[in-house]
């Protein structure tokens, strides 16, 4: 994590065994200001709503930050 | 820009760095210990977003495997709740209530668990809230 700008992504499910991906993406995410307020939904339902996913396959996750002022936290599944 | 200027900003940027530094990071497959330090009644949770120290308000998954993992057609919910009373010198504290994945899904009438997220919320490190929320048939 980078103290002035972080913007990675890396996986949330590490059981990889035979993963297939599925051919949708969904995303959900949570943000916070300051370290001060932080709100989002960020939970796989979410993500998985976000386009119609009705199997969750795998999940990553993305995280950005600048200077710790706003950082935002996503969600992404992948499914069908 | 004189330098004098320049100091209340960089102060306040290092406060707000070092505020997410501490409850900022998202804690993956792990334990966030500045989050555990801050609410000690906070589960065992394998990832945390980004927190706020004022008001935090968010809901982040409590299973990280999937292997064709659905939703099913019921919820359900469970909750714990934290209170903290702020007397100097003293740290009164009282943590209460059944979360569990069991009662989420008794609660919904759910007799086949599929996956689980969770529900954090927060004001002021006074009051927390901990939900289990369970998707099943």
């Amino acid at each position: 994590m980078g103290f002035v700008f972080t913007n990675t992504l890396a996986p949330m499910d590490i059981d990889l065994n035979n993963t297939d991906l599925g051919s949708k993406r969904g995303t959900a995410e949570s943000i916070s200001i300051l370290g001060l307020v932080s709100i989002g939904d960020a939970s796989i339902y979410a993500a998985a709503k976000s386009n119609n996913i009705t199997t969750v396959k795998h999940a990553d996750y993305e995280m950005f930050n600048v200077l710790g002022i706003y950082s935002r936290f996503t969600t992404i599944v992948w499914g069908d | 820009m004189r330098p004098q200027t320049l100091l209340p900003l960089f102060v306040a940027l290092a406060c707000s760095s070092c505020l997410t530094g501490c409850a900022g990071v998202p804690s993956i497959g792990g334990i966030n210990p500045a989050a555990l330090a801050r609410a000690p009644s906070f589960p065992r949770v394998p990832v945390i977003p980004p927190s706020g120290f004022i008001f935090t308000d968010v809901k982040a998954p409590l299973q990280t495997s999937f292997e064709a993992t659905s939703f099913g057609s019921r919820v359900g919910r469970a909750h714990t709740f934290y209170v903290r009373i702020p007397i100097p010198n003293y740290d009164i504290s009282f943590a209460f209530e059944d979360a569990s994945i069991a009662k989420a899904a008794r609660k919904g009438g759910i007799t086949q668990v599929k996956h689980v997220d969770y529900e954090m919320f927060q004001v002021f490190g006074l009051f927390g809230k901990f939900t289990t929320v369970v998707y099943g048939d």
